[in-house]
């Protein structure tokens, strides 16, 4: 379980704007958030930090009630263990398989081969290519890279679950099967975090939605907790 | 829970790690292969930066073992002034004698000089013409084999005062020469031990950055995943190692070529001045050496480019 809280965060490029300006939130454990707003609006930048890729300039970011920026670089990784990311670029690597793709948070935690078989298998089989585990991603399809990236990122059963504009290679169906795979993670106690641009979609999911404006909260939509969501029949 | 860390931290097991290593021993390994022509590049280039030291060093230390021998062989020669009598000679050998630093003393009289003089040379005729024998009487003394150089002139020079005695020669120069060359060589090679050594480690950082730079993407990907920097690092040491003993097993060529040479040439010139000294260098002690010098300054190499690398890669 995750509880994450930004408290008064800025965060300011070397000869750059300001990507977030004093932006307070708090995600409680095991919800599911989607960040909303135009390209710049900060989506990218929240999520680098939640991801300890960057550190805030000023406010801190709490996980769990400890403030990330002043994690040691040794505790870096094993944070990094536990957050499973999703980008629009997918970063996956271009010389290896499907499998070895997927399996890589795994062997970097050190899990024993037979287990990472079996849990490479059953994180394909969420994402529709159990099929295409020899395939090297080269041969995929943008929307298969993508899922290929999800897979990746759900492998470890990670208790923070990021998402870049995760849908944005993926055709309406496809999309709404992601979200639904991310919700199923969630409903497990995953704390998730989703940045998108699909309006449409997002509306339609039904979590609580995030926008941001030029680095700032301009909306915020504080319900919808699972519960809550059963109660109102979402 | 530590207090630093928002979710506990599990453990790793220790197979893992011994996983880790045999699978990345064996990408290792696969990667150089593929790049043959470029790792056989990397290898020569570090086997010829190794040789020049490590021949160095071979050649030291066989100066160290002919000084040695011969530095077993302590003595002086004692020549007597011309007309010196015979009891003269006698009186000086007896006294000498009586040292116990001096082991031996041979006296040889000038007709025994001027015998072996004449054995030798064509010149007898010449000597012939002479109304008297110009050859003085001499003694070659030999002294205890722990008698040290130092001792050995101040031995020597106790006797020049004699009244029959006009010269006394200490055959060592040759010697000290040959000592100051050895001393010479040591710091030469320290030298290019160093020189060479850190050009092996900069080839090797090349070598091992050039396979780093392609691995920027799969580096990233790793750093998100949650890899530690020894993670990261560990191929990146293993190509350092595979680069450093390929390395030295050119050295080892290029040295066993040049010992396979100069061997015999080496044994009839010292063979000449009646030594028989065996040529050092061949023995598997000396390769093993060599070998972990060259793993050595590969991990060394490859820790250089890695560090300084990765620090500077981030996620995008």
């Amino acid at each position: 379980m995750s509880k994450i809280e930004f408290l008064r965060v800025t965060k300011r490029f070397e000869g750059g704007g300001e990507a977030l300006k004093d932006v307070s939130l708090v995600f409680p454990e095991g919800t599911m958030t989607f960040l909303t707003g135009h390209s710049g609006a900060g989506k990218s930048t929240l999520l680098r930090l939640l991801l300890r890729a960057d550190s805030p300039t000023r406010g801190q970011v709490f996980v769990n009630d400890v403030n990330i920026a002043k994690l040691s670089s040794r505790n870096i990784p094993t944070y990094r263990q536990n957050v499973g990311a999703v980008f629009q670029d997918h970063h996956l690597l271009a010389e290896r398989s499907v499998y070895e793709n997927v399996a890589l948070p795994l062997r970097v935690a050190g899990m024993r081969e037979q287990d990472i078989g079996r849990r490479v298998r059953a994180a394909l089989s969420r994402v529709g290519l159990l099929e295409k585990e020899r395939f090297g991603t080269r041969a995929l399809s943008a929307g298969e890279q993508q899922r290929v990236g999800i897979a990746r990122a759900i492998v470890n059963r990670p208790k923070v679950l990021l998402a870049d504009e995760p849908t944005g290679n993926l055709d309406p169906a496809l999309s709404r099967d992601i979200m639904t795979l991310f919700e199923q993670f969630n409903q497990i106690g995953t704390t998730v975090i989703v940045a998108s641009h699909d309006r449409e979609l997002i509306d339609l999911m039904g979590f609580r939605i995030v926008e941001l404006a030029r680095g700032c909260v301009v909306r915020d939509d504080q319900v919808t907790s699972l519960s809550e969501r059963k109660d109102s029949g979402g | 829970m530590a207090a630093n860390e928002p979710w506990p931290k599990s453990k790793r097991p220790i197979a893992a790690f011994f996983r880790d290593h045999a699978g990345v021993i064996r990408d290792s390994f696969r990667y150089t292969s593929h790049r043959f022509g470029t790792s056989l590049l990397v290898w020569l280039l570090i086997g010829t930066a190794m040789s020049a030291p490590a021949g160095l060093y071979l050649i030291q230390r066989n100066i160290e073992v002919i000084s040695r021998q011969w530095d077993s062989l302590n003595s002086f020669s004692v020549y007597f002034k011309v007309g010196a009598s015979a009891g003269d000679v006698e009186a000086l050998a007896q006294q000498m004698r009586n040292q116990i630093e001096i082991k031996a003393v041979t006296t040889v009289t000038p007709e025994e000089a001027l015998d072996e003089f004449s054995s030798h040379t064509e010149i007898v005729d010449a000597m012939t013409l002479l109304h008297s024998n110009p050859l003085p009487a001499s003694a070659r003394v030999t002294v205890a084999d722990d008698v040290s150089v130092a001792r050995l002139s101040e031995l020597a020079s106790q006797f020049e005062a004699v009244d029959a005695v006009e010269e006394i020669v200490v055959e060592r120069s040759w010697l000290g020469r040959l000592k100051a060359i050895d001393e010479l060589i040591v710091r030469l090679g320290w030298v290019l031990g160093i020189l060479f050594g850190t050009g092996a480690i900069l080839i090797t950082a090349a070598s091992v950055r050039l396979a780093l730079e392609m691995r920027v993407e799969e580096i990233k990907v790793l750093k998100l995943v949650g890899a530690t920097n020894a993670y990261i690092k560990r191929p990146f040491l293993y190509f350092g190692v595979i680069y450093g003993f390929g390395g030295s097993l050119v050295a080892a060529m290029v040295l066993s070529a040049a010992l396979i040479l100069l061997e015999a040439p080496f044994g009839a010139l010292w063979s000449s001045y009646g030594e028989m000294v065996n040529f050092q260098g061949d023995e598997p002690a000396f390769f093993i050496g060599l070998a972990l010098v060259g793993v050595i300054m590969g991990v060394a190499g490859g820790l250089v480019a890695s560090n300084q690398r990765l620090r500077e890669i981030s996620i995008h």
